[in-house]
């Protein structure tokens, strides 16, 4: 019974999007359990989850040994039968990448997988076998829409050497439709003449490509003529004499998928599943069949079986042959890679320390550079070397981060900032012996320019040996919600509604709970289904994106080694893998990230600059300011890097940082690993001197001294495990790796027994040992590196001195570098004016794109009257800062901010650049002026009216939107009246309340610098009750107070078990409002996504900390309207007419 | 909203019962209007002129949502005739009232203009009360009187949302501060019409009463009521293009029925019809749709004979044809106080050329293709008539994977047009041919359990069963058929014998399993394996072995 020997050859993963209802990784598990002996995964025209199936194959290759996983893909040309190829070996797999990148070159960029013309499932039937099949004429009108990937038969016939083929003779999918709608093709069964002519017709043409490597599959499903099927495809294979060989035609690997193959089928066609009810294969067939099944099946083909496995056999390629190599470096002629690397490491050591190298760092540079050259690992170095200089060169502003910083060589490159003399590293924690895999190496550049630096690696490296990495996009909750209810047939509007109130980081066990508040009853039909499949769904690949900056560089081609293909974006290639998979193989890539916060600096710099301050560079900024520490310990915060978070601004009043170290240690301990690994109170009961501390030997003290005997970073958890339980360094590395959460628990384990072993063994209690190992533990995946936190607390440094000393500055790059960091520009605006900025409004004859500094006189009033009355009302006392304890700030006459055009929603930045270019000739008059000479359209005139933007014109809000109502959609389309001029009177329209103001100003700009949209409430809410946030913040500990306010930032981190985050602001100040899961969950969904909440709580204090423990929510639309029940009249825009301004994280 | 999604919201908010005792009715935007004419056909009581409001279509390319609105206002014009029903306060009370009394909801104003009166009918509440009469407190008013020349005064502090504007539109001028419609109605026209799309100047030209607003008015003519009329006198005289005729003939004393006469009542109806027929034959049309109606004495309601054609007919003896066919099974009142014909649709009459040697008759049957079609309206009519519109369908494929699912009942009407061809054509089977049966039975049968099958063109089963001599179980009962024997060790195995019409089948041949599985969507799901089953006397049953619970049923009989 068991004999029945088989090896599936035709396997459709999830990676062919929507295509398949399995993952790579179960469907080989589920392969392997069955017994069979190998199985090819024949994805549609793509690698991207081979690298998964390797990785699973790997694994079950430990039980299995003979286990063979055959690398294939699923090929549909334009002009032939569809086939599936098997790579045999490593040629052909160099092949194969090859063939699938010239497909998705000919294709253009990728989106979302196009639904693919309905009648190809009948191509093979309908089109002769002899005529070419892009002859209109004898193709369904619907092939020819633009195939998704154009390949042809000579571009197959071109890289076939190498590769195994299969003809599936069913068809594409043996997929046959119930509706005889469907394309209006009739089977006439397997058995019709015509059906086998063509089928012997297509063989025989891949005859020609493949001779002899070419079979006939054979694929039933139980479609009630199996019989006659089987008989006529051995009839059809042995007229073509080709061998014919059994096969399933997979598509998940068990039975219980069919219903998700089903409606991801109906997502790929766009309808619900009942709309393509006809179109759905017929029953659950296609998963991987027990042997003895399969047997019973082919039973009437003798050999059927026994061929799959010698297929099997021939494939012997596997993705452990790949063998990476670097790319050449750019080396002088003559001057080998390890010399040159050399050479420049010790010329650049001598230009970082003028005085003399000192001794531990000439000692590091020799022990990298042997441990390099062991490796091999120079030209990578070197690329990384050259990518950089390229971008000083360009005036970019960039830093290595992460584990590089663990090297002095980089740092004598110039790639990393943190200077090995200052700081203890760890270069095994970046390049290690035992690891053999590829250095990581991430570099942050201005975000704004970084797509040169990605191009300049294009150019060096050529377009078929660099790419990016690709980034799988998976179906997460809420997209799956989105996609199965639609093709369950919800309403559109239901699916928005159940999209809405999903909350930030609810899993698939809140999906009911969701349900029912989005109006559906989660127990029907309806929603048990759709539970189910988003339960199946979430997690699966949905499309290929782009790594955030993740670049493939090979010495050889790199077609050969990945298919590459065409990003979305234009000038961007990526190849099929993410950065798992490239890590899985040991492929080199070098991170090249986009920071905002270095644009925000480099703009600060140049602002300065402007105004006539010294030019500053990263390293030349006065370093250890007390100024600059004493601001940081008062968490006056806002905008500084990394440190502006509400966690990491609780923290600092009580860390106190004095110097760069706390700086370094700051960013490192508001981190999950350490607040997991329970360090945080330890280390600040030690700073604070309550604690004593206490090592248990000279060797631990020398580790943990600098951090108060509480290890903060992995390199002291490795350092810990060197000299405490005699780990190598290598070893110690691969204890970090094996603490990351996915990694296995049995290797765990054992790492857990030789740790304690090791500590034991050295006179060490075991508590002690147990500690480390929580500890280390807590690091796993959340954890900074030490080198890390330096490059980081670097930029802290440079953005906190830049916010001491030039806060207008600093503020309007920040302005100019948006989207980034935690505040929105409305709070980065306040917090400015808070401490003494004047803030200027957006104005046509005056802002840049950009935000930009402007010296105020004193008696110039800009803007109107209007705007100068508002500002006397809506004066902002009252600090940002979580304590309130900001300092009386002497603002100095510095320059004023002048908001720039990037703030007018809507407007694009090619409208903000002409407008600018155009005012050079002299200023605006009228709007039509804009229409002329700016070349606005009335939408761009539009926008620039409702932000208020034409004051400097004499017009308010509501006369400048008439007037631009007055321009035509496109300019000069009335060539003989050009401008409407039917006079400027326009006392007809109402006028605006304050209110109204300070509501548009929110609409069009997210900020107002007239006053706060609670303060017109105030009256109301005092009514029922509310008190301001300062008032709140002031009262005493365990005081019930209710705060109304804009609600900032929501906040659901990983750690806080559940509990939510957040903050609002109402005209006094910002709130913190910390949310227990209970009162989440109770608070009507409304309240959840309200733009402005009432707050009921009670006020916790700790320290300088305040926050408001909040017992209840509600939206304050609500409340307003129980105010407002008796004198409700005519409704008028209020509150809750505002549009949300909460930027979420978790 | 669909079904399943409509299913899960009920449960949520009645209980999960709810489902099972819910009334389903699919959105139908047809019957909607049809309703809604039926109402303003009602309304005729109050006013001779009524129709439906006609939304204007959207001058833009990208249709807005107002445009695909349909109509949801009855306009009637009531100049002059409010003062039969005490003025217009009084009028407009008494639609609400007998309105209410039909249960039905409506709003009611009346104002100077079409326009104004529906802005001022969607905010009743709105509006100062119009009379003495004092509502209750907990009732919210619903009517409203705009008098003469107020309109702009009275309506101004209305939202601008009562103009029938696109969302745009509305939003800009909410912009502009624009809260009301007075505010909209100061700003200065020419300016406005500057800005804003055409149709907001058309939209206030017709609220003032300076643009009449199009509206869709019912056809058909009333006739005064109590007043003898002759049938004959309305008639294309003064019928104009657009008015579809009715004819009535009252009684001056109820009549009884049985003195009158079945062939009385059917030669009033045809005068009456041929009366109707004239004025659409001149214009080259005929009916389409029609109705007689039979009133009873006061109190009794009246018996309509609704007649629907497949095409447009004149001839006279075809639709009295239908009428008398319609009224052998109706049960007219005993009394008739008055006959009426109305025509409700017409439709443009296909010229045909007549052939010299074929004669104009309600069968005329000749070989072309056209008469031929002519000759199968006139058939559905017939058979409309004689069995009742729900009982005469189509067949139409569905593409679906479960058999008794793959065809739904279309009514011939739909189809249009009907041709000889469309009907004459063989039903195509995607399966390909031979895999579906001819006949399939309403639901699938149990082969466990007695089996009555009434095939048609068979003849029924036999009392007495013959046992099949060589099969092991013997004869127990004449009643019951008995589980097919399976073939041994495999239970998934077709049967090898079959009891059925009361008689023994043994299997000789069987083809398949052809598996389905489906429906998942729709209820629990579907799982079968069927087979084609052929017995030794050639007969081939299709059945199918149901994997849920493993029992064999009977799903279809081959030709």
């Amino acid at each position: 019974m068991t004999s029945h020997r088989y090896a599936e050859l035709h396997a459709t993963s999830n990676f062919s999007f929507l295509q398949g209802a399995s993952h790579p990784e179960e469907l080989v598990e589920r392969a392997c359990a069955l017994g069979y002996e190998g199985l090819a995964i024949t994805d549609h025209t793509t690698l991207a989850g081979i690298v998964r199936a390797h990785g699973a194959a790997r694994q079950a290759r430990l039980v299995r040994p003979d286990f063979r996983l055959i690398i294939g893909a699923h090929l549909e040309p334009v002009d032939a039968a569809p086939l599936v190829v098997w790579v045999a070996d490593h040629a052909g797999y160099a092949n194969l990448c090859r063939l699938l990148t010239h497909a998705a070159a000919q294709a253009g960029p990728r989106g979302r997988d196009d639904v693919q013309p309905t009648a190809r499932a009948d191509a093979p039937a309908d089109a002769p076998a002899d005529a070419p099949a892009d002859a209109p004429a004898d193709t369904p009108a619907d092939v020819q829409a633009e195939p998704r990937l154009r390949l042809s038969l000579d571009d197959i016939g071109r890289h076939a050497s190498g590769l195994l083929a299969g003809m599936p003779l069913a068809g594409v999918s043996g997929r046959r439709p119930t509706g005889g709608s469907d394309a209006g093709v009739r089977d006439d069964g397997p058995a019709h003449p015509d059906r086998q002519r063509t089928l012997v017709g297509h063989l025989a043409r891949w005859k020609t490509v493949f001779g002899d490597r070419l079979w006939a599959l054979a694929e039933v499903a139980l479609e009630g003529d199996d019989a006659d099927r089987l008989a006529c495809f051995d009839r059809v294979a042995r007229l073509a004499d080709v061998p014919i060989v059994a096969a399933g035609d997979v598509r998940y690997h068990q039975r219980s998928r069919m219903p998700l193959f089903d409606a991801l089928e109906a997502v790929r066609r766009g309808g619900t599943v009942d709309g393509i009810r006809g179109a759905l294969l017929t029953n659950g067939e296609r998963h991987l069949h027990e042997r003895r099944r399969i047997a019973e099946r082919f039973a009437s083909l003798p050999g059927a079986l026994e061929r799959s496995v010698e297929i099997a056999g021939r494939c012997r390629f596997s993705l452990d042959e790949l063998t990476y190599a670097y790319p050449d470096a750019i080396v002088p002629p003559g001057r080998g890679a390890a010399e040159h690397l050399a050479d420049l490491a010790w010329k650049g050591a001598r230009k970082r320390y003028p005085d003399g190298i000192p001794d531990r760092v000439g000692d590091l540079i020799r022990h990298e550079l042997a441990l390099v050259a062991e490796l091999g690992y120079e030209a990578y170095f070197l690329t990384v070397f050259d990518i950089v200089r390229f971008a000083r060169r360009r005036g970019i502003l960039c830093q290595g981060r992460g584990s590089a910083a663990n090297s002095a060589i980089c740092y004598c490159l110039g790639i990393t900032s943190v200077d090995p003399a200052r700081m203890s590293v760890l270069f095994e924690r970046f390049v290690s012996r035992e690891r053999r895999e590829a250095p990581d190496i991430d570099i942050d550049f201005e975000h704004q320019r970084r797509e040169e630096v990605i191009q300049y690696v294009y150019e060096t490296y050529g377009r078929d040996r660099a790419a990016l990495t690709a980034e799988v996009i998976c179906y997460r909750l809420r997209s799956a919600v989105r996609d199965v209810a639609k093709a369950l047939g919800l309403s559109l509007d239901r699916v928005e509604r159940i999209a809405e109130v999903l909350d930030v980081g609810d899993g698939v066990e809140e999906l009911p709970t969701r349900l029912a508040e989005a109006g559906l009853d989660p127990a029907s039909d309806t929603c048990t289904r759709l539970v189910t499949l988003v339960g199946q769904l979430v997690g699966f690949p949905r499309h290929l994106g782009q790594h955030v900056g993740g670049m493939v560089m090979t010495r050889g081609s790199l077609v050969d080694l990945v298919p590459i293909q065409p990003a979305t974006m234009p000038g961007r290639t990526i190849v099929q893998w993410d950065k798992n998979d490239l890590d899985e193989l040991g492929i080199l890539k070098v991170d090249c990230l986009a920071l905002g916060m270095l644009t925000c600096i480099h703009r600060a710099f140049d602002l300065v600059a402007e105004r006539g301050g010294p030019q500053l560079a990263l390293a030349t900024v006065p370093a250890e300011d007390p100024a600059v520490y004493e601001m940081i310990s008062r968490a006056d915060t806002v905008g500084v890097f990394q440190i502006e978070s509400r966690a990491q601004m609780s923290m600092l009043p009580r860390l106190k940082p004095r110097c760069f170290y706390d700086l370094v240690i700051e960013v490192a301990i508001v981190r999950p690993g350490p607040i997991q690994g329970d360090m945080v109170h330890p280390y600040l009961r030690r700073r604070a001197g309550e604690e004593p501390v206490t090592y248990p030997n000279v060797a631990i003290r020398e580790v943990l001294e600098k951090t108060l005997g509480v290890p903060l970073f992995q390199e002291q958890a490795m350092r810990l495990a060197v000299v405490a339980a005699g780990f190598t360094p290598g070893e110690a590395d691969q204890l970090r790796r094996a603490m990351g959460a996915w990694r296995r628990p049995g290797v765990i384990d054992e790492f857990h027994r030789k740790l304690v072993d090791g500590m034991l063994a050295r006179g060490l209690a075991r508590e002690f040992a147990e500690q480390v190992f929580a500890q280390i533990r807590g690091f796993g995946e959340y954890g900074f590196p030490e080198s890390h936190a330096a490059s980081f607390a670097l930029l802290v440094y440079v953005s906190a001195w830049l916010k001491c000393h030039h806060p207008a500055a600093f503020t309007a790059a920040l302005l100019g570098s948006q989207p980034m960091g935690f505040y929105a520009p409305a709070q980065l605006v306040r917090d400015a004016r808070a401490h003494g900025v004047k803030v200027l409004p957006v104005d046509v004859n005056a802002s840049r794109w950009h935000a930009t500094l402007e010296h105020v006189a004193s008696s110039r009033k800009t803007g109107g009257a209007r705007r100068s009355e508002a500002d006397s009302v809506g004066g902002l006392p009252g600090s940002a800062a979580t304590g309130g304890a900001s300092g009386p700030h002497h603002a100095p006459p510095g320059p004023a901010i002048r908001l720039g055009l990037e703030q007018v929603h809507g407007l694009g930045e090619a409208a903000g650049l002409r407008i600018e270019a155009a005012r050079r000739d002299g200023a605006f008059r009228r709007p039509w002026d804009l229409v002329q000479r700016a070349g606005l359209d009335r939408d761009e005139l539009m926008h620039l009216a409702r932000a208020g933007a034409l004051g400097s014109l004499g017009l308010d809000r509501r006369r400048a939107v008439w007037e631009a109502l007055g321009c035509r959609e496109r300019p000069g389309s009335r060539p003989l009246f050009d401008p409407l001029d039917d006079g400027a009177d326009a006392s007809f329209l109402p006028g605006m309340t304050p209110e109204e103001e300070v509501i548009a100003d929110y609409r069009a700009n997210g900020l107002s610098l007239t006053a706060h949209p609670v303060q017109f409430e105030r009256a109301r809410l005092a009514a029922c009750g509310v008190v301001t946030a300062a008032t709140a913040i002031a009262a005493a500990e365990g005081r019930r107070v209710q705060v109304a306010g804009i609600v900032l930032t929501r906040q659901r981190p990983a750690t806080a078990k559940g509990m939510i985050f957040l903050t609002i602001e109402d005209e006094t100040g910002s709130a913190n409002v910390v949310v227990r899961p209970d009162v989440w969950a109770n608070a009507a969904p409304a309240a959840r996504r309200a733009a402005v909440l009432v707050v009921h709580g009670r006020i916790q204090r700790r320290g300088a900390v305040v926050h408001l423990l909040a017992t209840r929510l509600e939206a304050a639309s609500a409340a307003r309207h129980e105010a407002d029940a008796i004198e409700a009249s005519t409704p008028r825009p209020g509150l809750a007419s505002l549009p949300r301004m909460s930027r979420d994280f978790h | 909203m669909t079904l399943a999604e409509a299913m899960a919201v009920l449960a949520l908010s009645h209980g999960s019962r709810a489902c099972h005792v819910a009334v389903v009715d699919h959105d139908d935007p047809a019957a909607d209007r049809t309703a809604l004419v039926q109402v303003a056909r009602w309304c005729r009581r109050f006013s001779p002129t009524c129709g439906l409001e006609a939304p204007e279509p959207s001058s833009r390319s990208v249709p807005s949502a107002t445009a695909a609105l349909p109509p949801e206002c009855i306009h009637l014009d009531v100049t002059g005739t409010a003062g039969f029903f005490g003025g217009e306060a009084a009028l407009v009370r008494t639609v609400v009232w007998t309105l209410a009394a039909r249960g039905l909801h409506a709003r009611v104003a009346i104002a100077d203009t079409a326009s104004a009166a529906r802005a001022a009918a969607r905010h009743t509440d709105l509006l100062p009360q119009s009379h003495a009469w004092r509502k209750p407190p907990h009732r919210r008013q619903r009517w409203a009187v705009v008098p003469p020349g107020e309109t702009a005064s009275m309506l101004a502090g209305l939202p601008v949302s009562a103009l029938q504007l696109d969302r745009d539109t509305l939003a800009l001028l909410q912009e502009l501060g624009m809260d009301s419609i007075g505010a909209v109605l100061r700003l200065p026209a020419d300016r406005l019409a500057a800005r804003f799309p055409p149709q907001v100047s058309r939209c206030l030209a017709r609220f003032l009463g300076t643009l009449a607003e199009p509206w869709e008015r019912l056809t058909g003519r009333s006739v005064g009521s109590g007043r003898p009329c002759d049938p004959l006198e309305m008639n294309a005289a003064d019928a104009t293009d657009d008015d579809l005729p009715r004819a009535v003939e009252t009684f001056d004393m109820p009549v009884a029925l049985d003195d009158l006469g079945e062939q009385a009542i059917i030669a009033l109806v045809e005068r009456l019809l041929r009366a109707c027929v004239v004025p659409l034959a001149a214009r080259g049309e005929g009916i389409l749709t029609m109705q007689a109606r039979l009133d009873g004495g006061v109190g009794r309601a009246p018996t309509v004979i609704d007649v629907g054609l497949f095409r447009p007919s004149c001839s006279i003896t075809h639709l009295v044809d239908l009428v008398r066919l319609r009224l052998d099974r109706c049960r007219p009142p005993r009394e008739l106080s008055a006959v009426s014909v109305e025509v409700v649709a017409a439709g443009a009459a296909v010229c045909r050329q007549r052939s010299l040697f074929t004669t104009d008759t309600a069968a005329g049957v000749g070989d072309s293709a056209e008469s031929q079609a002519v000759a199968v309206g006139m058939l559905l009519d017939r058979l409309c008539g004689r069995l009742g519109r729900s009982a005469v369908f189509v067949p139409c494929e569905v593409a679906d994977p479960q058999p008794e699912h793959a065809w739904v009942a279309t009514c011939p009407m739909e189809l249009a047009p009907v041709t000889a061809t469309r009907v004459a054509r063989p039903m195509r089977t995607a399966a390909g041919p031979g895999r579906r049966p001819i006949w399939m039975p309403p639901r699938p049968v149990r082969l466990d359990q007695p089996v009555r099958l009434e095939r048609p063109g068979c003849a029924p089963p036999r009392a007495r069963a013959e046992p099949m001599p060589s099969c092991s179980e013997p004869s127990a009962s004449l009643l019951g058929d008995r589980p097919p024997v399976p073939t041994g060790d495999d239970p998934d195995a077709p049967p090898t014998c079959l009891w059925l019409h009361g008689r023994w089948h043994r299997v000789a041949h069987a083809y398949g399993p052809e598996r389905i599985e489906t429906a998942w969507w729709r209820g629990p799901t579907v799982r079968r394996d069927y087979y084609v089953v052929e017995t030794e006397s050639g007969e081939r049953f299709w059945l199918f072995h149901c994997r849920r619970d493993g029992r064999w049923f009977l799903h279809g009989i081959f030709a």
